[in-house]
């Protein structure tokens, strides 16, 4: 239920990095409350800096559009930047699974750590610029997606898709 | 060492244990070690779940959808009636769920209100589940679910919306078993 949001740790002495398990080896981060990986839509909205979003899809697989800058067609103002998100709860998963299907696809990976999790950003463009950040977490594996539609420059898909990676792992402590 | 407050101390003993549970306490033993039987492999796909945009065509018609997103969750085509923000998100979409329970979808698409039925395709099992303006089918194989979805404003000008989502599920099931 709603309790785990009563909950709260306080660490005191040298920090422990989880390095064989994972610091939330309970958490669900399925979608609940009309929130995916914990998150509100105004949250997504808000981390990257849109002026408007729908979500079409919800489940384990969560699909957002977003639109940054102008919206309507207007005189002198560019085109709105459509920005596409998929978040993917894989309750039963593995970060070793998802990391050997970015790689197959030819994605550049770089592995990281985001907020005490084991981590990677996986960067390949195809439909615009796209980069997903992928983290073990609770039972399985959660990842963010973004992309800017039909771009290949302007802004770092990378970083803002770790932002959402970040958010959604914070939210749990 | 970590001190942890937690509501549970303010609630009743029986409700105590799934509280800690909930908390991550680590005093709980680990995951049993009984018999559950592992589910079988998963699907093996690629981009898209095997459907080009050329099936796409076939199954929903010309000049109608554009695909907007390729990711390793799946992929997005857009309707192309979109205008403004207006419509953004409409369209047809394939999901590859690496891990998941089919069983989590077909309760949020019962909560949605939509029509389930059951179905085969490939010999996995599965669902589809739709309204007026939306039909989806899940397909399960192991602990993997891949899913094709379309969602329209303006049913009356496609083709009947479970005819192509089944179309385009029967293909790709055919390519990723």
């Amino acid at each position: 239920m709603v309790v785990v949001a009563g909950c709260s740790s306080t660490v005191s002495g040298t920090a422990r990095r989880a390095q064989l398990g994972v610091p939330d080896p309970n958490r669900s981060y399925g979608y609940v409350d009309d929130r995916c990986g914990l998150l509100l839509d105004a949250s997504i909205q808000e981390t990257l800096s849109a002026e408007h979003v729908v979500r079409p899809y919800s489940g384990a697989v969560c699909q957002y559009v977003l639109t940054r800058g102008e919206t309507t067609p207007n005189v002198g103002a560019g085109a709105p930047q459509v920005i596409d998100v998929t978040f993917s709860w894989f309750e039963t998963g593995s970060l070793d699974r998802e990391r050997a299907l970015a790689t197959e696809r030819g994605a550049t990976i770089t592995e990281t750590d985001v907020e005490r999790h084991k981590a990677f950003l996986a960067r390949r463009d195809t439909t615009g610029a796209a980069c997903s950040a992928t983290a073990a977490a609770g039972t399985g594996v959660l990842s963010w997606w973004v992309q800017f539609r039909g771009s290949s420059g302007g802004g770092d898909p990378c970083q803002d898709a770790e932002k959402l990676l970040s958010a959604t792992l914070r939210s749990d402590l | 060492m970590a001190a942890r407050t937690c509501l549970s101390s303010l609630l009743a003993a029986a409700a105590a244990s799934t509280i800690l549970a909930a908390c991550g306490s680590s005093g709980q033993s680990a995951a049993p070690t009984t018999s559950v039987p592992a589910p079988g492999p998963g699907f093996r796909s690629g981009d898209c779940n095997g459907i080009t945009d050329a099936d796409i065509t076939a199954a929903a018609g010309a000049a109608v959808f554009t695909k907007a997103v390729v990711s390793d969750a799946g992929c997005f085509w857009q309707e192309n009636s979109m205008f403004g923000t207006v419509g953004a998100g409409m369209g047809i979409s394939t999901w590859w769920y690496r891990g998941s329970d089919m069983d989590t979808e077909r309760s949020l698409e019962q909560k949605a209100g939509r029509k389930l039925t059951e179905l085969s395709l490939d010999g996995n099992k599965g669902f589809k589940a739709y309204d007026g303006n939306a039909c989806s089918i899940y397909v399960a194989k192991g602990g993997d679910v891949i899913t094709w979805s379309i969602q329209t404003l303006n049913p009356a000008t496609l083709r009947d919306l479970c005819t192509i989502t089944e179309q385009l599920a029967q293909l790709s099931q055919e390519r990723v078993n």
